[in-house]
């Protein structure tokens, strides 16, 4: 068991015939992820992944013809937006943007669109999700490298990139495998939030411990913090913050890493979080022994 | 990307809001002559503002009255010597002083929790919203514009009564609140503030009373840049460190810290966390560098740029101490 990734996946892959989009695409079929489609506006009719599969010009096309029910979005920052939309408005429930640098406005008239058909949204700017499998296969959608994983069943749930690598590597090399490792995205706007991703780790029979991953800025941490105190005191939840050394109103690469005034601060974070009974690390590294401290055992 | 008030000021202007009639100096006798052109038209008094990209220039002498063309030339040319915050002040705004009634808050923003631009308006202007927020979040009226619509008019009227406006007032105030969601949206800012939105006496007008937009702040989302090219020709990259200006115009995310040890990490989230552990080991970061997560090695060298761009810093920043 897992979330939103898993062996019933099927994804068109917006963007496919990119350079991006192609190298993870291929990326993500060799990891055992079920690409049925691609899409690129003018392109249909070509195929992609040395010919294996084939391309539309729309994502409609493509869910009629492939079946395909989740995307994943490598179209440039400019279009990525409208591309966010058109899969919403084509039937896919699940859809992953990758794609950084989205303006914002933008965001905010897809993810309308997005609500409006009942689909759920990750990232923009997100590095996307992976459910290990034995033998080193599994599902992933995004560029999330493979080779970190190990099979289990700790969830993951990240602001960060190549951070939350970082904190699945050394989980992995503790021995400690991931039922789904999500990364929700950097920006100030995004799809799911921390919280939603929460919810989905509850409902997952199979995730027995949570680790989060979050940064300064906003106030996402707070608000899953406070659900969690509520609704997850059965499971063992660990949790790192980065920008403690953060000087106030920069933006700290990311688009939604920025403290602002008395909002955004690490300290915050990390107080609500061990509020609502995360055990939090100094250190990506430590969140391993943390997770045992907190009550999960390996099985 | 921020921007001056005197730019904001046109932003305004050119969605046709109410602005005072000002003009930019940089000079004491082009501040003169603005200043000579209002007393022509029956302006009591001036009001000559330091244009900085920081707060406070109020408090650091930044913001002086003048009743005549004289005082203003000498007040604009005290303004102008100053350095507000380090940074030294190269403009003026030269506008009527008003006679202020009240003071209202208004501003449309991106706002993450309800990932839409919300408006937010409060009957307690001149104050800093947080502050306000602080004492009295009741004080605070709110609405979250429509994704695709706008500001509807039945929001823009909620947020007038809501902080006690009627009459020809409150239709002001609806055009402006519109006004403001639609710059917002067409110009990619994820910030319009109007602080302090003046009531000042119109004795012309039924009411005897008018909005206008005083003082505006206004930045803009920096991923929409390339599409208003003429917005982004509005950046004072004066203001800018010029170490972090290379490294803007390089497509690098790099802030220089005070620190003495270099940090050049793939993706922004392992990039702070560096940061926080070199802290914690004792050390002191001498700057925030983010690659990207998928960096190859043209952004490698592009880096190493930076890097000696800020050995660069430091040495002339030194130099600097031992003059002194």
């Amino acid at each position: 068991m897992s979330i939103l990734v898993d062996q019933h996946t099927r994804l068109v892959v917006q963007g496919l015939t990119g350079r991006e989009g192609g190298f993870h695409a291929g990326q993500m079929a060799a990891y055992g992820t079920k690409i049925v489609a691609g899409v690129t506006p003018g392109r249909g009719g070509e195929f992609g992944l040395d010919g294996t599969v084939p391309v539309f010009d729309t994502v409609r096309e493509a869910v009629e013809k492939t079946g395909a029910n989740t995307s994943c979005i490598f179209v440039p920052a400019a279009g990525a937006a409208d591309a966010i939309a058109e899969a919403a408005a084509s039937g896919i429930k699940t859809i992953f943007c990758i794609t950084e640098g989205i303006p914002v406005h933008d965001m905010v008239g897809a993810l309308a669109v997005v609500k409006q058909y009942g689909a759920r949204l990750i990232g923009p700017n997100c590095p996307g999700a992976t459910t290990p499998g034995l033998n080193g296969l599994g599902a992933k959608i995004g560029i999330i490298p493979a080779s970190i994983h190990l099979p289990g069943d700790v969830g993951v749930v990240s602001r960060s990139g190549t951070l939350t690598y970082e904190a699945v590597q050394s989980m992995t090399d503790a021995g400690i495998g991931q039922s789904t490792c999500l990364g929700i995205g950097g920006d100030p706007i995004i799809g799911t939030t921390f919280r939603d991703a929460l919810e989905l780790f509850a409902a997952d029979p199979a995730t027995r411990a949570l680790v989060l991953i979050g940064e300064i800025g906003g106030s996402a941490e707070e608000e899953a913090a406070a659900w969690a105190g509520e609704h997850l005191k059965h499971l063992p939840r660990v949790a790192f913050i980065a920008g403690r050394a953060a000087p106030e109103g920069r933006r700290m690469g990311h688009a939604g890493a920025i403290v602002s005034g008395a909002s955004g601060r690490a300290s915050d974070k990390i107080a609500a979080l061990e509020a609502a009974g995360f055990k939090v690390a100094g250190s990506p590294t430590e969140l391993p022994r943390l997770l045992i401290e907190a009550g999960y055992t390996k099985r | 990307m921020k921007i001056h008030e005197a730019e904001a000021r046109e932003l305004l202007a050119r969605a046709g809001l109410p602005v005072p009639d000002a003009d930019v100096a940089t000079t004491a006798a082009a501040a003169r002559a603005i200043a000579e052109r209002l007393f022509a038209k029956g302006v009591p008094q001036v009001v000559i503002k330091a244009q900085v990209l920081v707060g406070g220039r109020g408090k650091a002498g930044g913001v002086k009255l003048a009743a005549s063309a004289a005082e203003a030339e000498t007040t604009a040319a005290a303004i102008l010597a100053l350095t507000i915050k380090d940074l030294p002040v190269r403009r003026v705004l030269v506008a009527p002083a008003s006679t202020i009634v009240r003071e209202i808050y208004l501003a449309a923003l991106i706002d993450r929790t309800t990932r839409g631009v919300l408006v937010m308006a409060s009957a307690a202007g001149g104050m800093e919203i947080e502050e306000v927020a602080a004492k009295d979040p009741s004080a605070i009226v709110r609405e979250v514009a429509h994704p695709h619509g706008g500001l509807l008019p039945f929001q823009a009227r909620r947020l007038g009564f809501g902080i006690g406006l009627r009459g020809e007032l409150l239709k002001q105030f609806c055009a402006i609140a519109t006004g403001l969601v639609k710059i917002a949206r067409e110009s990619d800012a994820d910030l319009v503030e109007v602080n302090p939105l003046a009531v000042v006496p119109a004795p012309e007008l039924s009411g005897g009373e008018r909005l206008i937009c005083l003082d505006a702040k206004v930045t803009f989302d920096d991923s929409a840049l390339d599409r208003h090219p003429d917005l982004a020709a509005w950046r004072d990259a004066d203001s800018e460190d010029p170490i972090d200006r290379e490294a803007r115009e390089q497509g690098i995310s790099y802030i220089r810290l005070d620190g003495s040890i270099g940090c050049m990490v793939n993706g922004a989230g392992l990039a702070m966390t560096t940061l926080d552990l070199v802290t914690r080991a004792g050390g002191t970061p001498a700057n925030f560098l983010d690659i990207g997560g998928g960096a190859r090695a043209e952004a490698h060298r592009a880096d190493g740029r930076a890097h000696r761009w800020h050995e660069c810093g430091r040495g002339r920043r030194t130099s600097t101490r031992r003059r002194i």
